[in-house]
C-alpha cells in the first residue's frame, strides 16, 4: 500500500517536472566541446549561458524561464545534422545558435531551414550563407574580411611581396586561404605555391622544405587546431624565417604551447573580437564572465554572449510563446547595440558592420597588433 | 637545390627510423604467428601517452645532469610498461585462439586495437596533448639544410636499437629460440622448445620497440592523441610489407624506404608536375606503394620467397 502511494507520489512529481519542462522555452546550441576546439566550444556556450542566466535573473523572457540546450557535435557534419534534427523534432526548441564550424554549419543549416529553425551561427565560411535562407544569421565577420585584413596588412605594413598558402582543404581553412590569395594577388603580390594538407596530419617537414626554397615574404596558413601549431613548430624549426598568419582557428593558448612559446614568436593571428580590456562594456562582460565561471573568458565568449543576447531580444515582442516563424521575422529586422557595436543584418543574413582584428604573438601572449587603436 | 635535396634527406630519415622501429613489431609477430597484430598501432600510442606522464614526473623533480639520467630511465621503463602490454595482450586475446584459423586472431586484434584506443580516449584525453620538447632545441646547419639535436637523436638512437635487436636475435640464446620458432613452430616444439616463452619475448620487445617509437614521433612533432596510432600503424605495415613481412632487416629497410618515398614524393611531386599534383597526396604516395608491392612482389624487397614447399610448413601454425 505504502509503495503505491509512494509511487503514485513519484509518478505526481514526475508529472509536475514534465509539466514545468514543456511549459520552459528552450534555445539549443551545439559546438566543438571534445575535439581540440574543446576550448573554443566550452567558453562559447558559456557566453550564452551567460546572457541566459541574466534574462532568467531579470524575470525571463515574458514571464517565461529559457534554458539552453548545450549538444556536442565535435566538430563532424555528421554529429551536427543529427543533432540539428533532434532540435527540429523538439517543439520546445525556439532557435540554434549553431554550428561553430563552417563544415559543419553548411549541412546542418539545410537542416534547420526545412523546419523554419532561427538560426544564429558562428560560421565565418561565406559559403554558409550562400544558399540565401531567411533563417540564418551570421553576427560576426566572414571570411571575405578574416582573409582580406592579413592580405592588406602583410601588403601594406608588412611591405610583403611574395606568399607562400597553405590549407587543410576543408570548408573553412580553404575558403579563407582562398580569399587571402585573392586579395594578395590583387594588391600585387606574388604567391609562390598553394598548397593542401591533410587536417590531421602532423608531419609537414616535406611540404616546408619545399616552401623553404620559394623563401616567401609571408606564409599563411588556413586551417585548425593543432595543424597549425605543428605547422609553425616545423616551419621555425626548418630555419624559416617568413611572416606566419594564421586564422581566428588559431586564436588559442594551444597554439603557442604546440609551437613552443620560442617558435610562436611574432606569428599573426586575425580574430572578430577585440581583447577583454578595451572597451568598459567587454571589461564588465570579463567580469561577469569569471564570477559566473570562475575562469578567464574564452575567445568566442563574447560573441556567444552576443548571440544569445539578439535571439532573446528577438522573443520579447511575441511573449510568452514565441513561435519560430515570429523569431526570424524579429531577427531579420535586429537593431541591437550589442558587447562589440552594433548588430543589424543585411538581406542574406550578413552583419552589416563587421569587424576584425590581427593579434600578434608576443612573449607567449596575444597583443593586439592591428588596427593600433580600438575599433 | 643541394639544399632542398639534403634536407629532404633529414627529414625523410627520421620519419623512416619512426616507421623501421614499429614495423619491426608487425614483422617480428608476423614471422611467427602469421598474425597481422593490428594492435600494435595503439601499442605506439600507448607508449607516448605513458612516457607523457612519466615525464611530467621527471620533469618535476630532476634538473640538470641528472635529468640525461631520468631521461633514459623513462625510455626504459616506457618499453618495459608496454612490452608487458604486448605480453598480456598475446596471452589474453592470441594465444587462446592459436589453434584456430588465421581470421580468428586477426578479429582479436582489431578488438584490442579498438578497446585500448577507446580506453585511452576516455581515460587520458580527447584532446590531443602538447608533448613536452626534453632534447635541447640546438640545431645546426648542413650544407644548406638544417639538422635538430632532435633528429640526431631519433636517428641514432632508432639505429642502435636495430643493431641490437639484430646482435640478439643473431647471437644469443633467446635469439637462436625465436629464429627456430619463426622458422617452424611444431618442430621448435618437437625440439624441446617451450614456444610461449619466445613468443611473449617477441611481443614484449615489439611492442617495446614501438613504444620507443611513440615516445620519438610524439617529441619530434609535439603532440600525443589517442588516434595518433591509425595512420602510423598503417604506414608502419606498409613498411613491413614493403622491406618483406616477416624479416627483420626487411623492416628497417621498409621503414627508411618509405619514408624516403613519401618526403621526397611530397616534396618533389609538385614541382614535377607544376602544381597539378600536390602535397595533399602524401598518404597516396605510400599506400600506392602497399598495392604495387602487393601485386608485383607480395614478399616484398628482402622476404623469403614463398615456395609452395615452404607453404606447406607454413600454412598452418
Amino acid at each position: 500500500m505504502q509503495s503505491t502511494v509512494l509511487m503514485s507520489a513519484v509518478a505526481a512529481l514526475a508529472l509536475l517536472g514534465s509539466a514545468s519542462a514543456l511549459a520552459e522555452t528552450k534555445i539549443g546550441t551545439a559546438g566543438p566541446l571534445s575535439n581540440a576546439e574543446a576550448l573554443f566550444g566550452k567558453t562559447w556556450q558559456n557566453g550564452m549561458q551567460l546572457a541566459i542566466d541574466e534574462a532568467n535573473a531579470a524575470g525571463g523572457v515574458g514571464g517565461q524561464k529559457i534554458q539552453l540546450v548545450r549538444q556536442d557535435d565535435q566538430g563532424d557534419p555528421k554529429q551536427g545534422t543529427l543533432i540539428a534534427q533532434k532540435f527540429c523534432d523538439d517543439s520546445s526548441v525556439v532557435a540554434v545558435i549553431a554550428n561553430f564550424n563552417s563544415g559543419v554549419t553548411i549541412p546542418s543549416s539545410d537542416t534547420y531551414n526545412r523546419c523554419g529553425m532561427p538560426q544564429v551561427t558562428n560560421s565565418s565560411n561565406p559559403k554558409v550563407t550562400a544558399a540565401g535562407y531567411k533563417n540564418l544569421f551570421r553576427p560576426m565577420a566572414n571570411d571575405f574580411m578574416q582573409g582580406a585584413a592579413p592580405a592588406t596588412y602583410a601588403l601594406k605594413t608588412l611591405r610583403a611581396k611574395s606568399a607562400a598558402i597553405v590549407h587543410d582543404k576543408q570548408a573553412f581553412g580553404q575558403g579563407v586561404a582562398d580569399v587571402f590569395k585573392a586579395n594578395f594577388e590583387k594588391g600585387g603580390g606574388k604567391v609562390t605555391s598553394y598548397s593542401g594538407v591533410v587536417a590531421t596530419d602532423v608531419d609537414f617537414s616535406a611540404l616546408i622544405t619545399k616552401i623553404k626554397t620559394e623563401s616567401p615574404d609571408v606564409v599563411y596558413y588556413g586551417g585548425t587546431m593543432p595543424a597549425v601549431g605543428l605547422f609553425l613548430k616545423q616551419l621555425r624549426e626548418l630555419g624559416l624565417k617568413s611572416a606566419f598568419f594564421a586564422a581566428d582557428s588559431a586564436f588559442l593558448p594551444d597554439l603557442i604551447t604546440t609551437a613552443g612559446a620560442s617558435n610562436a614568436e611574432g606569428a599573426i593571428v586575425s580574430f572578430q573580437a577585440p581583447p577583454y580590456d578595451s572597451s568598459p562594456k567587454l571589461m564588465k562582460f570579463a567580469v561577469d564572465y569569471k564570477k559566473a565561471f570562475n575562469e578567464e573568458p574564452g575567445p568566442y565568449s563574447a560573441y556567444g554572449y552576443n548571440q544569445a543576447a539578439i535571439i532573446l531580444a528577438a522573443m520579447k515582442p511575441a511573449g510568452a510563446s514565441p513561435t519560430r516563424a515570429a523569431i526570424v521575422k524579429e531577427l531579420q529586422a535586429t537593431n541591437y547595440d550589442g558587447l562589440m557595436g552594433n548588430v543589424a543584418f543585411d538581406e542574406k543574413g550578413e552583419l552589416k558592420e563587421p569587424s576584425l582584428f590581427l593579434y600578434k604573438v608576443h612573449d607567449g601572449k596575444f597583443v593586439l597588433e592591428w588596427p593600433k587603436t580600438g575599433s | 637545390m643541394a639544399g632542398f635535396l639534403l634536407q629532404q634527406l633529414v627529414n625523410a630519415l627520421t620519419i623512416g627510423a619512426i616507421y623501421a622501429l614499429i614495423a619491426l613489431g608487425y614483422t617480428m609477430v608476423y614471422g611467427v604467428l602469421r598474425l597481422i597484430n593490428f594492435a600494435h598501432s595503439e601499442l605506439f600510442m600507448l607508449g607516448a601517452h605513458i612516457s607523457y606522464f612519466l615525464l611530467a614526473v621527471a620533469a618535476a623533480n630532476a634538473g640538470g645532469a641528472a635529468l640525461t639520467l631520468v631521461l633514459l630511465l623513462v625510455f626504459a621503463a616506457t618499453f618495459v610498461v608496454v612490452g608487458l602490454i604486448g605480453v598480456g595482450i598475446e596471452a589474453a586475446a592470441y594465444r587462446p585462439l592459436r589453434g584456430a584459423s588465421r581470421l580468428a586472431p586477426m578479429l582479436s586484434a582489431l578488438g584490442v586495437s579498438i578497446v585500448l584506443q577507446n580506453a585511452v580516449m576516455l581515460f587520458v584525453s580527447r584532446r590531443p596533448l602538447p608533448f613536452p620538447a626534453f632534447l635541447p632545441q640546438l640545431s645546426f646547419e648542413l650544407g644548406g639544410a638544417i639538422v635538430t639535436a632532435k633528429q640526431l637523436f631519433i636517428v641514432g638512437f632508432s639505429a642502435l636499437l636495430m643493431v641490437g635487436l639484430t646482435r640478439f636475435v643473431n647471437a644469443t640464446s633467446f635469439g637462436v629460440r625465436i629464429r627456430a620458432v619463426s622458422e617452424n613452430l611444431q618442430t621448435a616444439q618437437l625440439l624441446g622448445i617451450n614456444i610461449n616463452v619466445p613468443i611473449s619475448l617477441i611481443f614484449f620487445i615489439g611492442a617495446g620497440l614501438g613504444a620507443v617509437a611513440g615516445i620519438f614521433y610524439s617529441s619530434y612533432y609535439g603532440i600525443a592523441v589517442f588516434s595518433m596510432g591509425f595512420i602510423v600503424g598503417l604506414k608502419a605495415f606498409t613498411a613491413a610489407i614493403l622491406g618483406g613481412i616477416g624479416s627483420i632487416p626487411g623492416a628497417m629497410l621498409g621503414g627508411f624506404a618509405l619514408g624516403l618515398l613519401e618526403t621526397f614524393g611530397t616534396g618533389l611531386l609538385p614541382i614535377v608536375s607544376a602544381g597539378s599534383i600536390g602535397t595533399e597526396y602524401r598518404d597516396i604516395f605510400s599506400f600506392s606503394v602497399l598495392v604495387v608491392v602487393l601485386l608485383f612482389r607480395p614478399s616484398g624487397l628482402l622476404g623469403e620467397t614463398v615456395t609452395e614447399e615452404g607453404m606447406v610448413y607454413k600454412r598452418d601454425f
